[in-house]
C-alpha cells in the first residue's frame, strides 16, 4: 500500500519518557504517534478542530506497534507518518528511525474513524473530510 | 446491477472470509455478527468497504440503514434494499 501524504517530526526523547530499563516506555510511543499524526492533519488542513467543525470527532479505534530496537534518553529520532487511506476510515502508518543512523527502531499504525457528536459511528468518512483531502492532495479519493 | 439475495449472500460471505477469522459453515443467515462471527462495528467498516469491492458498486452506507442489524440475514436485507432503491 503506497502513502498518499508523509511528513516527518524530530524529536529528542526527553528523560520523562523512559524507564527503569533506561528505555523509552512503551506506552510513550503513543505520544509520538500523536505528535507525529498531528503534524500529518494539519499540513492536510484537516486537524482535529476542523473534524470537529465539520462535524465529526475521529478517536483512534485501533493501534499497533511493533517495537524492534529500544529508543533511549536524549536520542534524536525522526518519527514519520504516511496517510494510506482515507475514504471510510483514516489510516496512519508510522516509522520512528534513529535522526544519525535512519535506523529503524519502530513501526506502527493507527486507525481512527468518524463518530458523529451522538456516537453513531459512520461508515464513510464525511464527503467534506474527504474533499478537503483531496483538494490537498489533488486526488479524486482513495 | 441487479442482484439475486443468493448473490448477495455469496459476496457477503466471501468478504467475511477474507477479512476474518470465521468458518463458511458459521455464515447462516442467523449468525449473529457479534456474538456468533465476533464481528465489531469497527470491523463493519472494513466489511462494507470490501463488499463494495465485491459487488462491483459504490452504496452509500447510511448509519441508521444499520441500526437493526444483528444476524447475516438483516445484513442482507439491507444490501438488498440498498441495491433495489438505486435501480
Amino acid at each position: 500500500m503506497s502513502e498518499a501524504y508523509q511528513t516527518a517530526v524530530d524529536i529528542k526523547v526527553p528523560f520523562h519518557d523512559v524507564d527503569s530499563y533506561r528505555v523509552v516506555w512503551h506506552g510513550n510511543y503513543a505520544k509520538y504517534f500523536e505528535i507525529a499524526r498531528c503534524q500529518l492533519l494539519d499540513e492536510l488542513k484537516v486537524d482535529y478542530r476542523v473534524m470537529e467543525d465539520i462535524g465529526y470527532f475521529f478517536p483512534v479505534v485501533d493501534m499497533k506497534s511493533r517495537f524492534i530496537k529500544p529508543l533511549i534518553f536524549g536520542q534524536n529520532i525522526r518519527v514519520t507518518a504516511s496517510l494510506k487511506s482515507w475514504s471510510h476510515k483514516l489510516r496512519i502508518d508510522y516509522v520512528i528511525a534513529d535522526g544519525d543512523s535512519g535506523e529503524v527502531s519502530t513501526r506502527g499504525s493507527t486507525v481512527q474513524v468518524a463518530i458523529s457528536p451522538d456516537g453513531v459511528l459512520q461508515f464513510q468518512t464525511p464527503q467534506s473530510f474527504r474533499d478537503a483531502i483531496a483538494v490537498k492532495l489533488g486526488v479524486s479519493c482513495d | 446491477m441487479s442482484m439475486t439475495r443468493e448473490e448477495i449472500k455469496s459476496a457477503i460471505d466471501k468478504a467475511i472470509l477474507e477479512l476474518f477469522s470465521v468458518e463458511e459453515e458459521q455464515l447462516a443467515e442467523s449468525a449473529k455478527l457479534y456474538e456468533d462471527l465476533d464481528i465489531d462495528s469497527i470491523d463493519t467498516v472494513d466489511l462494507l468497504l470490501s463488499l463494495n469491492q465485491e459487488i462491483e458498486q459504490e452504496l452509500d452506507f447510511e448509519p441508521e440503514d444499520f441500526r437493526d442489524v444483528q444476524t447475516l440475514g438483516n445484513l442482507i436485507d439491507v444490501i438488498e434494499r440498498l441495491l433495489n432503491q438505486g435501480e
